[in-house]
């Protein structure tokens, strides 16, 4: 009881001893309105742009596609490609497009949410939310674009490999059997390669922000 | 200016102590004080027409200004659009109560604070702004209950660094 006693009054006094203590007002009205009309760009708005810029590009691949009537996928490899693949590739595009707009416009909402007037826990609660929908986000795209692509490289490396002219020396059979193998190791070798590039990529942009984010939620989720 | 901007550099100025007191026990260095001090101006300007006025403007600013340095990514090397400003001389004892003790006591009271963790540096702050446990919990996001239970954890952690024979354990 004295001990409790005793620590109310020292903290008493080191709270007269803060109070005792005078703020210059260092910044006059001219100063501060400059400061409003500053411009930040704080970790969650990095990671908001970062997907906003991603979107933009593939819109602006499928405009430029729609308008041009050329496609991205044709070149003299390709022509083996039949017209069904393609169409049938640049559908499942379209359709990995819609689905970023709707992530695009989740990741929007939960950031629009994030606002500094709110309460340090709910503050914290609604960054954990965007940082689970940038998250999702990735591993949407790395998935749609892994989707897209095993189909679509297994099937064309096959009729790559049966143009060859070692191909044509096969019996069809061997060499529609071999054709298979090749369009295998071809979609494992490229589906390395994407999830490598992804982490590559996705680790360096994204993982610095939401590491950053990471730590003081750490401190944040303290107070749980 | 308009008169909401007008208002609003109004209010921050008369009130700028606050800000200046959570960028003292955020930052260490002179530019990284002004930085947040900035940053904190901007982030209450932004979020200036959520103020309803169902509580204190002061209260608001604690909230807003702690929610922004706990979040904000220090940045270490920025350029910076103001001259160049030195906490340490931003506070000073009041010059009726000015005492060489008593100063170099705010000095180590500060440094101690710092060794806090970000949210228990939040709580001693609002505690010793004598800021009722209603408004620390709500600031806080936390309940009454829970932000006595941290406070009395934070208090005791300070109490321990405070002492002369603290050896930074």
């Amino acid at each position: 009881m004295e001990g409790n006693s005793t620590n109310n009054q020292d903290f008493d006094d080191l709270k007269s001893l803060w109070q005792s203590q005078e703020v210059e007002k260092t910044y006059d009205t001219d100063e501060i309105f400059k400061m409003i009309h500053r411009k930040s760009v704080n970790s969650v708005q990095w990671l908001f742009i970062i997907t906003l810029i991603e979107v933009l590009i593939g819109i602006g691949l499928s405009v430029w596609t729609f308008i041009s009537g050329k496609n991205l996928y044709i070149n003299e490899n390709m022509k083996v490609a039949s017209e069904e693949m393609l169409t049938k590739y640049e559908n499942f595009s379209h359709l990995g497009l819609v689905g970023s707009f709707l992530i695009f416009g989740i990741t929007y909402f939960y950031y629009k949410k994030i606002s500094s007037s709110l309460s340090v826990s709910e503050l914290m609660q609604s960054i954990m939310k965007f940082r689970k929908i940038v998250v999702g986000f990735i591993i949407l795209w790395v998935s749609i674009t892994l989707i897209l692509s095993i189909p679509y490289m297994m099937e064309l490396s096959a009729q790559i490999y049966l143009h060859t002219p070692k191909a044509g020396h096969l019996p069809e059979n061997d060499a529609v059997h071999m054709a298979k193998k090749v369009g295998l190791i071809v979609t494992i070798v490229t589906a390395v390669v994407i999830l490598l590039f992804s982490a590559v990529y996705y680790g360096i942009i994204y993982g610095v922000f939401l590491r950053r984010l990471g730590k003081n939620l750490k401190e944040l989720k303290s107070i749980e | 200016m308009n008169s909401k901007e007008l208002d609003f550099t109004q209010l921050i100025k008369e009130n700028q102590g606050i800000v200046h007191k959570v960028c003292r026990i955020y930052t260490d260095t002179p530019e990284e004080h002004e930085d947040l001090f900035q940053e904190i101006v901007l982030q209450l300007w932004k979020s200036f027409d959520s103020f309803k006025g169902d509580s204190k403007f002061s209260t608001w600013m604690y909230r807003v200004g702690l929610n922004t340095a706990i979040t904000l990514i220090r940045k270490k090397s920025k350029s910076l659009a103001f001259t160049s400003l030195d906490s340490e001389h931003v506070f000073h004892l009041k010059a009726s109560e000015y005492d060489e003790e008593k100063e170099e006591r705010l000095k180590t009271l500060y440094a101690c604070i710092k060794k806090l963790n970000d949210v228990e540096r939040a709580l001693v702050l609002l505690y010793l702004e004598d800021l009722p446990y209603k408004d620390i919990a709500e600031t806080m996001g936390i309940s009454e209950v829970n932000a006595r239970v941290k406070m009395n954890r934070a208090k005791e952690k300070l109490k321990e660094m405070m002492n002369p024979n603290y050896g930074g354990k």
